[in-house]
C-alpha cells in the first residue's frame, strides 16, 4: 500500500490547539463582559484618564467582543483591522470640540504614516543583503522624521504616536530578525507594532517580539482576558492610589523645615511610578483581552531586597529588552577574557544605553532629547549599585553559607536599605538640579 | 493556564471592581464621611496639584505621562500645531493661546503690568471677546453713574472675566440682569455689574484694579473674586515673584507679613518660599484688611466673592479664607453650593480646562443674587430691606 492507494485516506492534519482555546463559552464570557462593564464605570467615576482615555476603554472592550466572535483564522486580521480603525478613532477624540474635517485628515495621515514606515521597515529587513545594509532605508527615514519632528512638518500628535509605536520595538524585531531561520510573516508584523492601546498610550511597555508571538493563544482565552481584567483592575487601583500620593502625600519643597519633612519629601517620591505602573497593568491587561498571554510588567518593586531585584521588578519588559539586546551580547562577546570584565561591560553598557533610550523616548513625545546632569547621576549611580549585586551575586557559591537563603531580618533590612536608596536617587533625579536638591533638603540653613 | 489561576485572577478582579464600585456609590449616595470621604474624594481627583501648578519640581515619568493626558508641551509653534489638529486653523482665532499673546492686553508700567485693551473684538477661546472703551470685558458703560442707579464693581481674574463663554453668559451679566428682573419693579432703581476681571491677576492685582481703576466710576459695592487657591498658593506666588523681581510689594500690611516672615532681599526663591509657608494665612489675612482700607478710604463698602469651582472642591481651604474675610470686615458672600453633586461635562469648559462653563455661569449668578439678598449690608446697597420674594427657583437643576 502506498500513499495514493484508494484504500488509504490521508489523515487530516492535526487540529491547532489555539482554535480550540479561542472557542467562547457563553457564560464565562458574559462573566468577562460583565467585569469589562463594572471597569468602564469605574473610569467614568473615578475620571480615569481623559476623555481620550474613555474612548480607547471603549473601543478595546467592544474590539474584544468583537473579536471574540471572529473565526479562529481570520482573528489576527481582526485584531489588526481592530488597531487601525480604533487607533483612528481614539487619535480623532473631539473633547467638547466637534469634529472637524482637518483633524479627521491629520489623524487619517498619522495612522497612514506609521503604516507606511511599519512597511518599509518589514520589506527592509526581507531583503536578502547583508544586514546592516538593511538598516540604511529605515535609519535614514528616520532621521527624515526627526528633521520633520523638530521643525514641526506635522503636528506633534503624529510624531509621538509614530515614534511610540517604533522606537523600540524596531530595535528588538530587528534583533530577532537577524538570528530568524525563516522570514516573519507581514500579519505577525502588524499585528506586534499596532497595538491598539499604543494609539493612546505614548508610554508602553516594550514587547519583545518572540514572547509575543509566543504568547498567540497559549492558553484558554477565559482564562487569559480573565487574567487581563485583573490586571486592568490592578492597574485602576493603582492609579487611584497614584491620585492619594499625588495630591496628599507630596510636599512642595518649601514646606521641608525639618529632618521629618525631609523624610517625607523624599521618601514618597518614587511612589508617582505607581502611575506608570497602573498604565503598564492596563495595556498588557488589554493585549491579553485579544488572545495573547503577555507576562507581568512589574512587580512588587516596593518590596525590592536588593538593587538587581529592584532592577528585575521595577520595569520587567525593559529589563528583558536590555538582557536580550544588550547584556548577553556584551557579556557573551567579553566572557572568554575575564568574566568579571564582562560582567562590568555588560552592566556598563546596560546603563549607558539605558540612559540614552530614555532620551530617545523623550524626543518622540515631548519634541526634545533630554540628557540633564540629574540624569547621568541617577542612571550611573544605579549601575553601580546593581554591578556590586551581580559581582556580589555571582560569588556565593551554592551550597556555601553565602548562598544559604538570607534570615527575615536580613531581607528586611536589605528591602529597607534599598527602598531608603532609591527613594533618595529618585528624590534627587526629579529636582531641578542637584544643588537645587540640596538646599530643599538642607532645611537648617 | 490551570483553573485554580483563573479563580483567583476573577477573585481578584472582582475584589478590586466591587470595591471601587462600592466606593464611588458610597461617596455618590453620601455615606462616606471624614478621612474616607477624602480618601476616595482625591482618588477622582485628576487636577493639578500645588505643586505641580507651581512646577518646581520635575519628574521623568509625570512629563510623558501628561502627555497622555493630553496636557501638551511642546517647542515654538504647538499652539499652531494643536490649531491645526483641532481644525481651528485661523492663526488669529486665538484658540488655545494665552491672554497675553492675544492682541487683548496692553502693557501698562505699573503694577499689574498688562490689562485689558479698550475696544478689542477678537476670537478667544473658541468665544468672542469684546471690550468696551474701558478696557473692561463688558457691554459699555458711562464713567459717570447714571441718576437712580445702584452701580456693583467685580474684580477678578479669568473665572470672573469669563474664559471660553460669552459676554452676556458671564455671571457678571448674570447677576445684573438678575438684580434688574428682581429689585427693578421693587426699587424702581436699575443696577449696574461692572467687570473689572482680567485673566491672569491675582489678588494683589485685584487690590491695585480696586484702589486705582475702580473708584472713579464711584461704584456702590465692590466685591473681589476669589478662589481656593488664593489661600493654597497663589497669593504667596504673586508676592514671591515680586520679592524675586525686587519689584514693589505696594502695600504696607503685605509688607509687614514679610518682614514679620524674615524675608529678606537677596534670599533665594526657595528660602523666601520656606519663609512665607506658614504665613500663608497672615498674608491674605493682610490682603483683605488691605480691601477692606481701600473701601474705606473711597467711601465705597468691599466684600469678597468666595467661589467654590470644583465639584470635588475639599472645604476646608474655601471656608478658612470665607472667615478671614469676615475677621477683616469684609462682606463676605460664600458662593459653595452650585457645585455639588455635577457633572463635570457640564460645569467645565472642557476636560483640560476647568473654568466654568456657561452652564456653571449660570448657577453660580444664581446663588450670587441669593446670598446677596440674604446678606443684611448688601441689602441696604441694594435699597431693600429684605430678602425679595421671589417665583421657584430658576436655577438650571
Amino acid at each position: 500500500m502506498t500513499a495514493t492507494d484508494p484504500n488509504v485516506t490521508a489523515s487530516p492534519p492535526p487540529a491547532d490547539p489555539r482554535a480550540a482555546r479561542a472557542t467562547i463559552r457563553p457564560m464565562a464570557f458574559a462573566l468577562l463582559a460583565a467585569q469589562l462593564a463594572g471597569l468602564l464605570l469605574i473610569f467614568e467615576y473615578f475620571n480615569v484618564g481623559d476623555s481620550g482615555f474613555r474612548r480607547f476603554a471603549l473601543v478595546c472592550f467592544a474590539g474584544f467582543v468583537l473579536h471574540a466572535i471572529l473565526p479562529f483564522r481570520l482573528k489576527k486580521q481582526g485584531f489588526i483591522a481592530i488597531s487601525l480603525l480604533g487607533g483612528y478613532l481614539i487619535l480623532n477624540d473631539p473633547g467638547v470640540q466637534p469634529i472637524r474635517l482637518p483633524m479627521l485628515a491629520v489623524t487619517g495621515l498619522c495612522v497612514a504614516l506609521a503604516l507606511a514606515f511599519g512597511l518599509l521597515v518589514y520589506y527592509a529587513l526581507r531583503m536578502r543583503v547583508a544586514f546592516w545594509i538593511r538598516l540604511l532605508p529605515i535609519l535614514a527615514v528616520t532621521v527624515l522624521m526627526m528633521i520633520a519632528a523638530v521643525h514641526w512638518w506635522l503636528p506633534p500628535r503624529v510624531w509621538q504616536v509614530i515614534g511610540a509605536i517604533f522606537m523600540f520595538r524596531t530595535i528588538i524585531y530587528a534583533y530577532d530578525v537577524r538570528t530568524a531561520r525563516a522570514p516573519e510573516s507581514l500579519t505577525d508584523f502588524l499585528c506586534y507594532f499596532f497595538l491598539l492601546p499604543n494609539f493612546y498610550f505614548l508610554l508602553f511597555p516594550v514587547i519583545d517580539y518572540t514572547t509575543f508571538k509566543r504568547g498567540w493563544y497559549a492558553t484558554d482565552i477565559h482564562a487569559n482576558a480573565q487574567r487581563g481584567i485583573a490586571w486592568i483592575a490592578r492597574g485602576t487601583v493603582h492609579l487611584c492610589l497614584y491620585r492619594l500620593v499625588y495630591h496628599e502625600v507630596l510636599i512642595s519643597p518649601e514646606e521641608v523645615d525639618s529632618f521629618w519633612m525631609a523624610c517625607r519629601y523624599v521618601f514618597p517620591a518614587w511612589w508617582l511610578y505607581l502611575e506608570v505602573s497602573g498604565k503598564f497593568h492596563i495595556i498588557i491587561g488589554c493585549m491579553h483581552l485579544f488572545g495573547w498571554q503577555l507576562p507581568e510588567t512589574n512587580r512588587l518593586y516596593f518590596l525590592s531586597s536588593s538593587f538587581t531585584d529592584f532592577w528585575r521588578r521595577i520595569n520587567i519588559y525593559w529589563k528583558d529588552f536590555m538582557v536580550k539586546v544588550i547584556y548577553y551580547p556584551t557579556w557573551f562577546r567579553f566572557r572568554r577574557r575575564n568574566e568579571t570584565l564582562a560582567t562590568t561591560l555588560a552592566v556598563a553598557a546596560v546603563f549607558i544605553t539605558t540612559a540614552i533610550l530614555h532620551g530617545w523616548q523623550l524626543f518622540w513625545i515631548q519634541g526634545f532629547f533630554g540628557m540633564t546632569v540629574e540624569d547621568v547621576i541617577f542612571w550611573g549611580v544605579l549601575a553601580v549599585l546593581v554591578w556590586c549585586n551581580v559581582m556580589l551575586e555571582s560569588k556565593r557559591r551554592p551550597g556555601t553559607a553565602s548562598a544559604a537563603k538570607p534570615s527575615l531580618v536580613r531581607r528586611i533590612g536589605s528591602t529597607l536599605a534599598v527602598y531608603v536608596t532609591i527613594s533618595i536617587l529618585w528624590s534627587m533625579w526629579s529636582s531641578q538640579d542637584v544643588m537645587g536638591w540640596l538646599r530643599i533638603l538642607a532645611w537648617w540653613r | 493556564m490551570a483553573a485554580r489561576p483563573e479563580r483567583m485572577d476573577r477573585i481578584r478582579a472582582l475584589a478590586a471592581i466591587l470595591t471601587l464600585l462600592a466606593a464611588a456609590g458610597a461617596l455618590h449616595g453620601g455615606v462616606l464621611t471624614g478621612v474616607l470621604r477624602r480618601v476616595v474624594t482625591e482618588m477622582r481627583n485628576d487636577g493639578r496639584n500645588a505643586i505641580g501648578l507651581v512646577l518646581l519640581t520635575r519628574n521623568y515619568y509625570e512629563e510623558l505621562t501628561d502627555v497622555d493626558r493630553g496636557l501638551w508641551r511642546g517647542g515654538p509653534g504647538w499652539d499652531l500645531a494643536v490649531r491645526l489638529l483641532r481644525g481651528d486653523a485661523d492663526p488669529d482665532d486665538g484658540n488655545w493661546v494665552r491672554l497675553r499673546e492675544t492682541g487683548a492686553t496692553r502693557d501698562t508700567g505699573d503694577y499689574v503690568a498688562y490689562d485689558l485693551a479698550p475696544d478689542v473684538d477678537i476670537t478667544f477661546m473658541g468665544v468672542r471677546l469684546t471690550t468696551n472703551r474701558w478696557g473692561m470685558r463688558d457691554v459699555d458703560r458711562t464713567l459717570e453713574k447714571p441718576e437712580g442707579t445702584v452701580r456693583i464693581a467685580i474684580v477678578g481674574a479669568s473665572n470672573s472675566m469669563g474664559y471660553g463663554v460669552e459676554q452676556p453668559a458671564t455671571f457678571a451679566a448674570l447677576v445684573e440682569s438678575g438684580l434688574n428682573r428682581d429689585l427693578g419693579p421693587l426699587t424702581g432703581r436699575r443696577y449696574e455689574v461692572l467687570n473689572f476681571s482680567v485673566g491672569g491677576y491675582r489678588l494683589p492685582d485685584l487690590l491695585y484694579v480696586a484702589e486705582t481703576r475702580v473708584p472713579p466710576f464711584r461704584p456702590d459695592l465692590i466685591l473681589v473674586e476669589l478662589t481656593p487657591n488664593d489661600l493654597r498658593w497663589s497669593v504667596q506666588e504673586s508676592i514671591v515673584g515680586r520679592v524675586m523681581a525686587e519689584a514693589d510689594v505696594r502695600y504696607d500690611l503685605v509688607r509687614s507679613v514679610l518682614d514679620a516672615a524674615g524675608v529678606r532681599p537677596g534670599d533665594s526663591e526657595l528660602t523666601v518660599r520656606r519663609r512665607l509657608r506658614p504665613f500663608r494665612e497672615p498674608l491674605i489675612s493682610a490682603c483683605f484688611m488691605e480691601l477692606a482700607r481701600i473701601g474705606a478710604d473711597a467711601g465705597v463698602p468691599t466684600g469678597a466673592l468666595h467661589l467654590r469651582l470644583r465639584i470635588d472642591e475639599i472645604h476646608d481651604t474655601l471656608a478658612r479664607q470665607a472667615d478671614l474675610s469676615d475677621e477683616a470686615g469684609l462682606i463676605t458672600l460664600r458662593i459653595f453650593d452650585g457645585f455639588e453633586g455635577r457633572r463635570p461635562q457640564d460645569v467645565y469648559l472642557s476636560r483640560t480646562d476647568l473654568h466654568p462653563s456657561a452652564f456653571a455661569h449660570g448657577f453660580i449668578a444664581e446663588e450670587i443674587l441669593q446670598k446677596m439678598y440674604a446678606d443684611e449690608r448688601v441689602r441696604a446697597i441694594l435699597g431693600i430691606t429684605t430678602p425679595p420674594r421671589l417665583p421657584a427657583p430658576r436655577s438650571p437643576s
